[in-house]
């Protein structure tokens, strides 16, 4: 495959290298001269010091026949422009973008790029997997990321406890997928019957968080002070 | 109207301080509370400090719902971004990023993001002053009409009659 | 030797027959294409081939004219001293011969370009540039 990755960190080094090394052709646009410099002294002359959101730099580097073009600047905006210019206007199949502020994510998915990879997210989600809180775990982005899949930790004072989910009001669009139970997975029928300590994988819009939080986990003291 | 401006730089605080003298209701926005110095002292528009490539800034400033909107921070990047996001999550519909590079700005009018282009309006400007033909492009890109932006672009033809989406300022 | 098929090849040429005539070294005579990213590396472009070739053969014919045999080497590169450099090492090359046209820039600025900078920087063994001369003055 034929990649061209745009912007010289930490990240996009890393990433050309191993892309070398697994045998695909590949293109570093950095637009720090000293920078591209350093990085083509130790990996060869794949790198070209443009600025990869220039129309002309994506020309150069070949983007008419790239597979896939991935911005992994340090700069949101930039890696937006990156990504829009080599799908609209180099007509790349696949664009991945690094994100950095989480609340770009959809705005980057809505505006056409196919992949985004966010650190901070990642990083998020790790710590979140360690917290004991009664919430809502976000474990993964589906269909687009309009869906996620979530995971609710239900506690003796759950709502939800003591009841069957074909009692359950749950928000338009979302489904019980499954639950845990012992260490156990479970596919949720009507007539199951839900215990504190289960953990419920729910499968929902994003936006409807807020009422699944109500229907399996209950009103939070802290939060209802807001 | 409301209108919403990033960045307070010799354009930003210009076109501001002129709305705001023809009553308008003008928030401003700058990552540096330096930048305001250019404001005149008569402003009373709202200054705030913030990065208007942030959605959450831009709402917490109380942009949402305005009637225009300006990026004009010195980054050609920043103002694609930031005017996407008044677009798509702000739902501003008259929008205008300041682009200087003329090959963004015209591809971003493709993309349903009106443009401005600093380098061929000087250049044309130049031109015409001295009589000879410039390069015949807009001062204003006009966004082509778009249902969704990730449309595949529409053929120049076809974009040249865009209906225009930008109000003359005054009017309102 | 590193030919790039302008006039100051047979200049490159005579110095590299110099050296190497006493010593009975062996000559290669090395053109680099340079490929850019629009194409793959392998892409056959029209007519970039046939040049390529053409500068060789010239060379070739030169150096039989002066009573020396050549090997001709032809590659394919993203950049034209990196590929010097890399083949040099692979030869195990004791000497590069290389040729620096004179050009200006714009104000008068002599111009060295990015290759032989690249080739002094990294060349594993002895490096000579041969500048062509200065055009003359009115010429």
């Amino acid at each position: 495959m034929f990649v061209i990755v745009v912007g010289g960190g930490k990240v996009g080094y890393y990433l050309t290298k191993e892309l070398i090394e697994a045998g695909h052709e590949v293109v570093l646009l950095e637009k720090t001269r000293a920078r591209a410099v350093q990085i083509s002294d130790e990996i060869g002359s794949v790198v070209l010091a443009r600025d990869g959101s220039e129309g002309s730099a994506l020309a150069e580097a070949g983007a008419n026949r790239a597979d896939i073009v991935t911005a992994v600047t340090g700069d949101d905006e930039d890696n937006l422009v990156i990504c829009q210019m080599a799908k609209h206007h180099f007509s790349v199949k696949r664009t991945i973008a690094r994100v950095n502020n989480p609340k770009n994510e959809s705005l980057f998915r809505h505006l056409g790029v196919d992949e985004i990879i966010s650190p901070t997210r990642t990083i998020l989600g790790a710590i979140e997997q360690d917290i004991p809180v009664h919430e809502l775990l976000h474990l993964a982005d589906l269909g687009g990321g309009d869906l996620e899949l979530i995971e609710a930790h239900l506690t003796d004072e759950s709502p939800a406890i003591g009841r069957t989910s074909a009692d359950l009001a749950m928000p338009e669009g979302c489904t019980l997928f499954a639950y845990i139970r012992d260490g156990k997975a479970q596919s949720v029928r009507a007539e199951t019957q839900f215990r504190g300590g289960d953990k419920v994988i729910v499968i929902g819009r994003r936006d409807c968080e807020d009422a699944l939080r109500g229907t399996l986990i209950g009103e939070d003291e802290d939060t209802s002070s807001l | 109207m409301r209108a919403v401006i990033v960045g307070c730089g010799r354009v930003g605080a210009t076109l501001a301080a002129a709305l705001d003298r023809a009553g308008h209701r003008v928030l401003i926005l700058d990552l540096s509370a330096a930048a305001f110095d250019r404001l005149p002292t008569t402003f009373s528009g709202e200054a705030v400090r913030g990065d208007g490539t942030d959605e959450d800034t831009l709402q917490r400033a109380g942009a949402a719902g305005a009637d225009a909107f300006f990026a004009l921070t010195e980054g050609d990047n920043r103002n694609i971004m930031a005017a996407q996001i008044a677009r798509e999550s702000l739902e501003i519909r008259d929008v205008i990023a300041k682009i200087n590079d003329p090959v963004r700005a015209r591809a971003y009018a493709d993309l349903g993001v009106a443009t401005i282009c600093r380098t061929t309006i000087l250049a044309d400007t130049l031109l015409a002053h001295i009589g000879v033909p410039g390069s015949g492009d807009p001062s204003i890109h006009l966004a082509s009409e778009h249902d969704h932006p990730t449309d595949p672009p529409q053929s120049a033809a076809a974009a040249s009659p865009a209906p225009a989406r930008i109000r003359i300022l005054g009017e309102a | 030797m590193a030919l790039n098929g302008a006039t100051i090849d047979r200049l490159v040429l005579a110095y590299a027959a110099a050296l190497a005539k006493p010593s009975k070294a062996d000559l290669i005579a090395l053109h680099v294409v340079e490929i850019d990213w629009t194409l793959p590396l392998d892409a056959s472009v029209a007519g970039l081939s046939e040049e390529a070739q053409r500068v060789l053969d010239v060379a070739e014919a030169h150096a039989e004219r002066l009573g020396l045999h050549v090997e001709p080497l032809l590659l394919k590169a993203r950049d034209v001293g990196a590929a010097i450099v890399d083949e040099a090492a692979a030869q195990e090359a004791d000497v590069l011969v290389l040729g620096l046209p004179y050009r200006t820039r714009f104000g008068g600025d002599f111009v060295i370009g990015t290759t032989v900078p690249y080739v002094f920087k990294n060349a594993p063994c002895t490096v000579w540039v041969v500048r062509e001369p200065m055009p003359q003055e009115g010429a």
